[in-house]
């Protein structure tokens, strides 16, 4: 269903004698999320509410606030009930995408143009030296060992003081 | 070698983001426990 905020206050609209008028002063959990199929992620949020019919008997102040809010709800009928849903908590998770491989790796052009498959000496040329950084270390999946010990002469090179 | 594909992870949102969000959107689905009747909007 559609809804609107008033501040910290989710307002819904709902018609008389339906189930949801049933709701004042009931306990209710209203859900908000979005996905992104394409990254495979998304957000979900969760209010814990009591929900609370707004009548005669609230101030003018917030009766106001609640029509302001402007809520009209998409599906037809009579919906001449305004609920506010009173947050006693909101939590909410999201999956963050990782990160994904670009869609074409950059290195596979280069391995190419260097051993002579790319069109033209141009290219060839150009990718003289980024075709030496596609060649990966020795010690770069070796283990930590190996590894770690060529970092650190670098650093220590380089960090001499 | 090839390039790693990282993880995706899970995070919690902090609440004024919460809201935020709330406030970015139109549609939500509300569930209701009244007098022992469960319910949820479509």
């Amino acid at each position: 269903m559609n809804y609107a905020m008033d501040r910290t206050t989710v307002v819904i609209r709902t018609a008389p004698r339906t189930k949801l008028t049933a709701a004042d002063h009931a306990d209710v959990t209203f859900e908000v999320d979005e996905i992104d199929r394409r990254t495979r992620s998304g957000w979900s949020v969760l209010v814990r509410a009591v929900a609370e019919e707004v009548g005669p008997e609230h101030r003018a102040d917030i009766v106001a606030r609640t029509e302001a809010t402007g809520v009209t709800p998409w599906a037809p009928g009579e919906h001449g009930r305004w609920l506010r849903l009173i947050p006693t908590s909101v939590t909410g998770r999201r999956i963050v995408p990782g990160e994904l491989p670009p869609a074409v790796d950059p290195r596979a052009y280069l391995r190419a143009a260097a051993t002579g498959a790319g069109r033209s000496g141009l290219r060839r040329r150009d990718t003289a030296t980024p075709a030496r950084q596609t060649t990966p270390p020795a010690t770069a999946s070796a283990g930590g060992t190996s590894s770690s010990s060529s970092h650190d002469s670098r650093t220590t090179s380089g960090g001499t003081r | 070698m090839a390039a790693e594909e990282a993880a995706p992870t899970k995070q919690e949102i902090p609440v004024d983001e919460c809201h935020r969000l709330l406030a970015g959107q139109e549609i939500g689905r509300l569930a209701v426990n009244a007098e022992h009747h469960r319910w949820s909007s479509p």
